[in-house]
C-alpha cells in the first residue's frame, strides 16, 4: 500500500456484532485517492436504490484520505457517504474534528458501520480493538452532552468521538452527527444513525502514519504555515461571518425565506458585532494554525450564557432569512441545533418557511403550537427549532425535510429552497447566475461546495458578468471538480491554497506523504469521482428535471436591494444546464452517457 | 468653487476586515475632478490607506460589479452617487 494510507477499513455490524477488517485496494486508490472517492466506491458497491434510508440496510461509510492526519496542517478532514434521510439519494459529507485523524492512527483508513444494533448502543475504538457500549442509560441526551459522556466513559480525553442529539433519536431528518463539535451537517446522517441504534462512537490511536519522505512533509509545512499566517489572518480574526456583510452589500444574503436578499439590519449580525461582542475565543481543528472557528458566548440579556460556534451559513440561515437581527439570538439558535442534534442550515430554511407560511396566513397558531412564528420574532426562531427536533407541531412535518414538506403539501413548493430535498445555504442565485448551476448540479442537492463555490470568481476573475451565462458551466464544473478532490485528500479547504490545491494543482506535498505521483493526475481523479457520484444519482432515479432550481428563484423578482429586479428564468438556467451536460458528457436527460463511463474507467471500475 | 458639473463625489465603503486597514473606517465620499476613472480611486486609496486595489489579497466592487468586469477596467470613468465597495477574499462559508 502506499504510503499515508493504513491499507485497512473496519467494519461493523450492528446486528450482529461481528466486525471485520478488509484491505483498501491500491488500484483503487490511485484511480480514486481517498476519502469521498473512496466512499462513493463503497456505496456504489453496497447501497442500491430500493435500500430504505433509515432502515438496517443503509450503511455508513466514515473514509479518511491520505493527508488525514499526518503532520502538516488542519489534516483532519475526513467523509462520509450514506443514503440521506433529508434528499433520499445519495449522501457524500465532509468534516473536521479529531476522529479522522484518531482513526487512522488507530490503524484504519474507513469505518463501515452497517445493520442495526438491538438497544441503544455506543462504540469504542482503541488501536484495533472495538467494543459495543449500552448506550440506554443516555437516552435523551444532547449531541453535546454525549461526547461528554462517552470521553469519561472511555477515559481518554484526547480521543476522537462523534455523536447524535435527541433528534437523531427521533429520526428527525435534518439531524447531523457531531464529531468533536465540528459536524457531518447536511443530509440528515444523524438520522442514519439514530436508526441504527447508534448514539456515538469513539476512536483513540497510537499508531504513526507512514510518510514517503518525512522531511519534505517538514518542509511543506513549514512554508504554508508562513502563507497561511498572511493569506488566512482575516480568517483568523473574523472566521467565515467576514462574509456576510459583503455578501449583503451584493444583494446576495438570503432574507426572510429568500423574499428578498438584502437585509437591512445587517450590521447588528455581521463580523464586527460578532467579534465586539461574543467572541471568547478561537477554535482550531486538528493541526491548524489558522484557528477560523469563532466561540460566541452571550454574556447579557435573555439569551445570556448561550454559546456556540458561529460560522457564515448559521448566521446567514438563522439571521436574516428568518429576519433576525439579534445576533445573541442567533448564537442560542446555533447552540439549540448543536445540543439537540440538527443542521443549522436546514433549521434556517425549516423556520423560515414556517414563518412565511404563517405571515401568509396559511398556517395558525394551532399548527406552531402556540408560537407567534412571525419573521424576526427570536422566541419564534428557538421555539420552531424546538418543535423540529421533538416532532411537534408543524415540526413533525418539517422534520421530514423539505422533500417530506413537498410530497406532503404540494401548494407550499413555491416557498421552498431546495434542489433534490436538500435546503439552499446562504447565498441567492439570482445575484450570480454561476450559484444557480451549483446548487441544480452538486451531487448531494443545493449545496455550496460540493456543487463548487463560484462567486469570487464570478465577481473577480474579469472573465464573468456575475448577470450572464457564458462561461458559467465550464467554472461551475471546474469548482466541483476541485472540491471532489480536495474532499477526497483529507485536508480542509480553508488551508489547500497553501499546498496548490487549486483548479490546476501544483505542489509536491502528495508525493511527499504517499510516494505516489498523485498531483498530476488530480483533476482526472476528480472528474471520475464527480461522474461515479452522478452515476450513483442516476440508478436513484435522478435526472434533468432534478436538476431545477425552485420556483422562486426562476419565477419570481428581487422586490429590493443592489439587485431589485433580478432573477435567474427556467430560459436563462437551461442554457447552462445544456453546456453543463455537455462538458460532463451527460446526455439531455442528465444521464452519464456509456462514452463518459469509458473515458473515466467507471465501466472497468464498476463492472 | 467648482460647480456641479466639475466634479463627481463617489462613495468608498469599507466592509467587514477591511476595516482593519482604514483603522475602522466604514466609509468615505470622495469628490474628484469630473471625467476622473476608477485609477484615480484606487491612486487615493494606495496614498490614504497604502491599499493596492485592485490586488490578490481583497475584492473591489463598482455599483455590485467586479473592477475587473467593467469593460472600461481602471479607466472606467467614474459618475455622481457611484458606491464602491472593497471587502476581504470570499472563499465560502
Amino acid at each position: 500500500m502506499l504510503k499515508g494510507y493504513c491499507g485497512k477499513v473496519l467494519r461493523v455490524n450492528l446486528s450482529t456484532r461481528a466486525t471485520s477488517v478488509e484491505n483498501l485496494k491500491e488500484d483503487e486508490v490511485k484511480i480514486l485517492l481517498g476519502g469521498r472517492g473512496i466512499a462513493a466506491k463503497y456505496y456504489y458497491d453496497e447501497i442500491g436504490p430500493g435500500v430504505d434510508e433509515l432502515g438496517p440496510d443503509n450503511k455508513i461509510f466514515f473514509m479518511t484520505g491520505p493527508l488525514t492526519g499526518t503532520p502538516l496542517v488542519s489534516t483532519t478532514k475526513f467523509q462520509l457517504a450514506t443514503k440521506s434521510p433529508e434528499t433520499r439519494m445519495y449522501l457524500c459529507s465532509n468534516c473536521g474534528g479529531d476522529f479522522g485523524p484518531q482513526l487512522k492512527q488507530a490503524g484504519f483508513d474507513g469505518l463501515i458501520i452497517e445493520g442495526k444494533a438491538a438497544e441503544l448502543t455506543w462504540l469504542s475504538l482503541k488501536d484495533g480493538a472495538l467494543e459495543f457500549h449500552d448506550a440506554r442509560p443516555w437516552k435523551g441526551y444532547t449531541s453535546v452532552k454525549t461526547l461528554g459522556a462517552l470521553r469519561e466513559a472511555f477515559g481518554e480525553k484526547k480521543a476522537g468521538a462523534m455523536s447524535i442529539g435527541p433528534a437523531g433519536e427521533r429520526l428527525v431528518r435534518m439531524s447531523y452527527i457531531n464529531v468533536d463539535d465540528r459536524a457531518f451537517g447536511r443530509g440528515g446522517p444523524g438520522a442514519v444513525m439514530g436508526s441504527k441504534n447508534l448514539k456515538g462512537i469513539i476512536v483513540k490511536g497510537s499508531g504513526d502514519i507512514s510518510l514517503a519522505d518525512a522531511e519534505k512533509v517538514a518542509a511543506i509545512r513549514k512554508a504554508a504555515v508562513v502563507e497561511l499566517k498572511t493569506s488566512r489572518a482575516n480568517h483568523t480574526k473574523f472566521g467565515t461571518p467576514q462574509y456576510v456583510e459583503p455578501l449583503n452589500t451584493l444583494g446576495c444574503m438570503p432574507t426572510r425565506n429568500f423574499q428578498t436578499a438584502y437585509f437591512e439590519d445587517c450590521d447588528k449580525v455581521d463580523a464586527h458585532e460578532m467579534v465586539a461582542h461574543y467572541v471568547k475565543k478561537n477554535y482550531a481543528c486538528y493541526r491548524c494554525t489558522v484557528a477560523c472557528g469563532k466561540m460566541c458566548e452571550v454574556t447579557e440579556g435573555p439569551y445570556k450564557g448561550a454559546h456556540a460556534r458561529t460560522e457564515f451559513e448559521t448566521v446567514g440561515l438563522l439571521g436574516p432569512d428568518c429576519g433576525i437581527s439579534d445576533f445573541a439570538a442567533i448564537v442560542k439558535g446555533n447552540q439549540l441545533c448543536d445540543e439537540l442534534g440538527i443542521d443549522t442550515m436546514s433549521a434556517g430554511n425549516a423556520v423560515a418557511l414556517t414563518m412565511e407560511l404563517f405571515e401568509k396566513g396559511l398556517i395558525t397558531k394551532q399548527d406552531t403550537m402556540g408560537i407567534d412564528a412571525r419573521f424576526g420574532n427570536p422566541d419564534a426562531l428557538l421555539g420552531i427549532i424546538e418543535l423540529i427536533a421533538a416532532r411537534q407541531g408543524i415540526g413533525d412535518l418539517l422534520a421530514e425535510g423539505m422533500y417530506g414538506v413537498k410530497k406532503a403539501r404540494p401548494e407550499w413548493k413555491r416557498f421552498i429552497l431546495d434542489v433534490k430535498g436538500m435546503p439552499f445555504a446562504a447565498y441567492d442565485p439570482r445575484g450570480f447566475t454561476g450559484n444557480g448551476l451549483t446548487n441544480g448540479t452538486s451531487n448531494r442537492g443545493a449545496c455550496h461546495n460540493v456543487g463548487g463555490w463560484t462567486i469570487r470568481a464570478e465577481l473577480q476573475s474579469g472573465k464573468y458578468d456575475r448577470y450572464a451565462l457564458e462561461g458559467k458551466a465550464a467554472l461551475v464544473k471546474a469548482a466541483q471538480d476541485s472540491r471532489a478532490y480536495v474532499d477526497s485528500i483529507g485536508m480542509c479547504t480553508v488551508v489547500r491554497g497553501a499546498f496548490g490545491f487549486s483548479e490546476a494543482p501544483t505542489g509536491e506535498v502528495l508525493e511527499a506523504v504517499t510516494g505516489y505521483a498523485f498531483t498530476p493526475k488530480l483533476m482526472e481523479i476528480a472528474q471520475r469521482i464527480y461522474c461515479l457520484e452522478r452515476v450513483i444519482l442516476n440508478r436513484e432515479g435522478i435526472r434533468r428535471r432534478d436538476d431545477l432550481l425552485p420556483e422562486r428563484i426562476t419565477k419570481e423578482t428581487l422586490p429590493s436591494g443592489p439587485t431589485k429586479g433580478r432573477i435567474l428564468t427556467d430560459a436563462m438556467y437551461d442554457v447552462m444546464l445544456k453546456d453543463y451536460y455537455g462538458l460532463r458528457g451527460w446526455d439531455a436527460d442528465g444521464v452519464v452517457t456509456e462514452e463518459t463511463k469509458s473515458k473515466w474507467g467507471l465501466k472497468e471500475l464498476l463492472a | 468653487m467648482n460647480g456641479p458639473s466639475a466634479t463627481v463625489t463617489v462613495r468608498i465603503r469599507y466592509l467587514s476586515a477591511i476595516r482593519e486597514k482604514t483603522g475602522g473606517r466604514r466609509q468615505d465620499e470622495l469628490s474628484l475632478p469630473h471625467g476622473s476613472t476608477l485609477l484615480s480611486v484606487a491612486d487615493w486609496l494606495q496614498k490614504s490607506y497604502s491599499m493596492s486595489v485592485p490586488g490578490p489579497s481583497l475584492m473591489s466592487t463598482i455599483n455590485g460589479y467586479g473592477w475587473n468586469q467593467v469593460p472600461g477596467g481602471l479607466a472606467t470613468e467614474l459618475h455622481e452617487g457611484d458606491e464602491i465597495a472593497l471587502f476581504p477574499l470570499l472563499s465560502g462559508g
